[in-house]
């Protein structure tokens, strides 16, 4: 059996690599964006430093789409290809390590973002910008990220996979307009589950989470843990659709 | 006495196409079978059946006993693995993933086998040509220590020296219990090599037979006794 | 070598190793190639070359020994009999097609004289 331990290292490099390169993506365009605004629009050449890490962080987020994109594209590659199917390891653990190996990739892209916007800020020396939030605030938001990040992530592969499934069961020749619209349908019905879901599940808590007496540790609590459960029944959603019918190539 | 491979009342279909049925199918160890069928007849169909990747079949498969798709993924190697890999990876790259990932993979068969058949381990997959792709994927399959083999039209598009090659790395490789599962649209390629020969047509396995009881008893080659298959009719005494 | 296909390919291995005992190359009591490397020499199956190998041990053409591998036999009487059947084949068909032509016993042994004397002369 393929160890789960080193089959998530080596996807975890591959994740790395890509975050890597996002990073550099992130720098390469605010840097250029800065320096065309400089020489283009006039920019007193006193303001470089608020400019430069307000375009940082807009394009970080850009950036980080692009990561996500990268991320769902190796993922697909993970139940797509032969390479990995055919490795002797269950489903549920290939889906698991994939997942695991995401964390590290995105906590290095966004750890290199801040370090890189504070270092900016630092050296520097601007003064515009205070972080009043805690450690421990710093924290919870990073992890609130990473799982909306993962939550998003399982989402793409659930919906993929439930078209390559139902495709299954049509004729070869579909058409691209069936496919399309097959495909769309898939993508509205599964954000509507996915909504009603978390309308449910928040349901009891609906009350709780805007009275006065939980603290909002409980509440960030409750709303992590709602979307982790969600993330839990996607991900054994897809494990099942991949032990049961979806093929690689 | 339960077989190697041990396929019954096999059926798969998909899209609405039956692509195999009601296939029987026993294989002992230590022996090298020749799977022949026209194209799309559902040869490659069979070796996922058999590797695990291609999993909603009716019927019952089992490999050195394992049955599940999991546990027959360690007994099975497949030559079509790289057909969606990345391709801008160095070779390196997919030589250290199968080390890593395949316990049964051995680094130094891969070794001999890169020297054998000359492989540019220092190129990205999708500088090789065809043939030299081909020779990696026959290279990563037979550099694990397995009990099947499965390999898919490895001479496909192949030039007659790389044909040599593979050939000859399939000899020296093949560890001593092992059964091998080749298909080839070119029988006469891989005739002196094969223990016996299996004919899928119309969804249907409907042959299976020692090839030296072939030249023995009916004084055919492998080509003709395939052929026969589709021809009008073969008169029988 | 290139093989008959519909010639059983284990036959046609054991002929080939008798010819070769036959004509000297492969000496008496001279070491068999392991069966891998025949296997690869002929570009064939193992198990064809081990079928081969263990039917020609069987009529005593080859000596097995255990861990050491397969030899030619050194019995003369093997080796005599191996060279007389393999002299017969071309010989009667070389017999029953001159037959076939009408010709006598005298003409054809004149006939083969003649020939070999100029198979000689060529030779020089």
């Amino acid at each position: 059996m393929t160890n789960f331990g080193q089959l998530t290292a080596q996807l975890s490099h591959q994740r790395l690599r890509q975050a890597g390169q996002a990073l550099g993506l992130w720098g390469l365009t605010t840097v250029v964006a800065v320096v065309i605004g400089l020489l283009t629009h006039g920019l007193a050449h006193t303001d470089w430093p608020t400019t430069l890490i307000l375009f940082g962080l807009g394009f970080s987020l850009f950036a980080s789409v692009i990561l996500i994109v990268w991320f769902a594209q190796a993922t697909e590659r993970l139940w797509g290809s032969a390479q990995y199917r055919l490795l002797p390891i269950g489903n549920g653990r290939l889906i698991t390590a994939n997942g695991v190996a995401l964390t590290p990739g995105l906590v290095a892209y966004w750890a290199g973002v801040a370090v890189c916007i504070t270092v900016a800020i630092l050296v520097t020396g601007t003064t515009q910008f205070h972080f009043d939030t805690t450690w421990a605030d710093m924290v919870q938001l990073i992890v609130l990220w990473v799982v909306l990040h993962l939550f998003v992530w399982a989402f793409i592969t659930m919906v993929h996979l439930l078209i390559n499934t139902i495709r299954l069961f049509l004729p070869e020749r579909q058409g691209r307009w069936v496919t399309r619209g097959l495909s769309l349908l898939v993508v509205v019905l599964s954000v509507w589950a996915m909504n009603s879901l978390i309308h449910l599940l928040s349901a009891p808590f609906d009350g709780l989470l805007l009275s006065p007496t939980l603290s909002t540790n409980a509440s960030y609590l409750i709303g992590t843990g709602c979307y982790v459960l969600l993330i839990a029944l996607m991900t054994a959603l897809n494990v099942l659709l991949l032990n049961r019918f979806v093929e690689p190539a | 006495m339960t077989s190697l491979v041990d396929v019954t009342a096999l059926t798969y279909r998909r899209n609405h196409r039956t692509i195999l049925t009601g296939v029987d199918l026993h294989l002992a160890a230590n022996r090298i079978v020749g799977l022949l069928g026209a194209n799309g007849a559902g040869k490659t169909t069979l070796m996922r059946l058999l590797s695990g990747l291609a999993v909603n079949f009716k019927g019952h498969i089992a490999i050195a006993g394992a049955t599940t798709a999991t546990a027959r993924k360690g007994q099975v190697a497949y030559s079509n693995a790289l057909a969606e890999t990345a391709p801008h990876q160095p070779v390196t790259a997919l030589v250290d993933f199968w080390a890593t990932c395949y316990p049964d993979f051995d680094a130094n068969r891969f070794a001999a086998l890169a020297g054998e058949l000359a492989l540019p381990l220092d190129q990205r997959l999708e500088a090789l040509s065809k043939g030299t792709r081909m020779k990696l994927q026959v290279a990563l399959t037979l550099a694990r220590e397995v009990a099947v083999y499965l390999l898919d039209e490895p001479f496909d598009g192949i030039d007659s020296m790389t044909r040599k090659s593979i050939l000859a790395s399939i000899i020296t490789w093949k560890p001593a219990k092992a059964t091998i599962l080749i298909s080839d649209h070119h029988v006469t390629d891989i005739a002196p090599l094969l223990d016996e020969v299996i004919v899928i047509k119309d969804q249907h396995l409907i042959a299976h037979e020692a090839t030296e009881r072939i030249r023995a008893i009916h004084h055919q080659s492998i080509e003709t006794y395939y052929e026969q298959f589709y021809e009008g009719g073969h008169e029988n005494d | 070598m290139e093989f008959d296909d519909k010639v059983p390919i284990y036959y046609q291995i054991e002929e080939y190793i008798r010819q070769q005992i036959i004509s000297g190359q492969l000496a008496a009591g001279a070491q068999v190639p392991a069966v891998r490397q025949l296997a690869l020499d002929l570009t064939v199956n193992v198990n064809t070359i081990q079928r081969a190998l263990s039917h020609l041990v069987q009529t005593g053409v080859l000596v097995s020994k255990r861990g050491l591998g397969n030899f030619v036999t050194t019995d003369a009487h093997v080796l005599a009999a191996l060279r007389t059947a393999a002299i017969q084949a071309p010989l009667a068909q070389l017999y029953d097609r001159l037959a076939a032509l009408n010709l006598t016993a005298d003409e054809m042994r004149a006939a083969l004289e003649t020939y070999i004397a100029q198979r000689e002369k060529e030779s020089e």
